[in-house]
């Protein structure tokens, strides 16, 4: 059962911190290309968050790598490599979008909680006292488009308008959505990259979540009339 | 608006508009056991918040497709440029 090649043995070795930050230390060119390959693209994503311009996205990210460079042999592993070095980018990002005049995502977690704060679903679509059923069920169901075909769920323009939707959200809500739905991040990995609790980050998510998931009931219900 | 919805046996006493607010706490696994039998109740007998909960489950999944084309892949100039800051770190002298 061992038929593995060597080289996906590398590959899985630079997976497990330890061996990859004793190769980054050692000035391994091959450990720093699987980093640089692995997580460029998404520190891309969360950097067009903060600064919403590719050319200055660009600055932020080769800033960023610049900054895991000098910074490998201060690394004293007591987070992940990766929420390390989102972690620079996060900070770079910050201070750019101050100089860009842009809104600061994590400027107070208090004030990103209110940021488009509301319910997931509008509060009109459940019964409510004084009517006649108190308990808040539903008025009418909301449209079913998870029973659309596999083929118009998966379309390039179900794509496009979930990535609209994404792109109205807040930049709090937006970020914790974008690591963790777009690039499958797990919530101890936001909440210690963004350095957010647990329930902010669940908080912020299940916004996020709402928003785009009414987009997503918009465009079906929009398609179908 | 009309009410086209069957009403809900009298031991579920959960709202939709609770439920709806718990979804990503319950795909999480952050519901104490309980309360997440109560939901998962709630689901058996509620067609709206199954949809709502599909629906979510949904679009997480539609989301890692966003990946593949929403940003520009690092120019090979810019690539070299890095590795060569690493190669120049990696020589201090
Ligand atoms: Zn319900």
């Amino acid at each position: 059962m061992d038929g593995r090649p060597a080289l996906a043995d590398s590959v899985v070795a630079f997976d497990d911190d330890v061996v990859l930050v004793g190769c980054l230390r050692d000035r391994d060119e091959a450990a720093f290309t699987w980093l640089l390959d692995r997580y460029d693209g998404c520190l891309r994503r969360v950097a067009m968050s903060y600064v919403g311009n590719r050319a200055i996205a660009d600055e932020v990210v080769q800033e960023t790598w610049m900054g895991v460079v000098s910074g490998i042999a201060r690394f004293e592993g007591r987070s992940s490599v990766k929420t390390w070095i989102f972690r620079i980018l996060v900070n770079i990002a910050r201070a750019r979008g101050i100089r860009e005049h842009r809104s600061i995502p994590f400027a107070s977690a208090s004030r990103a909680l209110e940021d488009g704060a509301g319910p997931a679903i509008d509060p009109d679509r459940f019964l409510t006292a004084p009517a006649a059923d108190p308990t808040g069920h539903w008025v009418s169901f909301p449209l079913a488009w998870e029973h659309e075909p596999e083929e118009r769920l998966e379309a390039a323009e179900t794509v496009a308008v979930m990535r609209e939707a994404m792109a109205d959200l807040p930049p709090a809500q937006r970020e914790v959505m974008t690591l963790r739905d777009v690039d499958g991040w797990t919530s101890v990995e936001v909440c210690d990259a963004l350095n957010i609790s647990e329930t902010n980050q669940r908080v912020l998510l299940h916004r996020a979540r709402s928003k785009v998931r009414r987009a997503l009931e918009q465009y079906f219900e929009g398609a179908s009339a | 608006m009309t009410t086209n919805v069957p009403q809900p046996p009298p031991e579920d006493d959960l709202p939709c508009a609770v439920f709806v607010e718990m979804v990503t706490d319950y795909l999480e696994g952050s519901i104490p056991g309980d309360l997440r039998v109560r939901l998962e109740q709630h689901l058996a007998i509620c067609p709206g918040c199954t949809s709502v909960l599909d629906q979510i489950d949904r679009l997480i999944r539609l989301a890692g497709r966003i990946t593949e084309d929403d940003v520009d892949a690092l120019q090979p100039a810019q690539r070299d440029e890095i590795l060569a800051a690493f190669r120049q770190a990696r020589h201090p002298d």
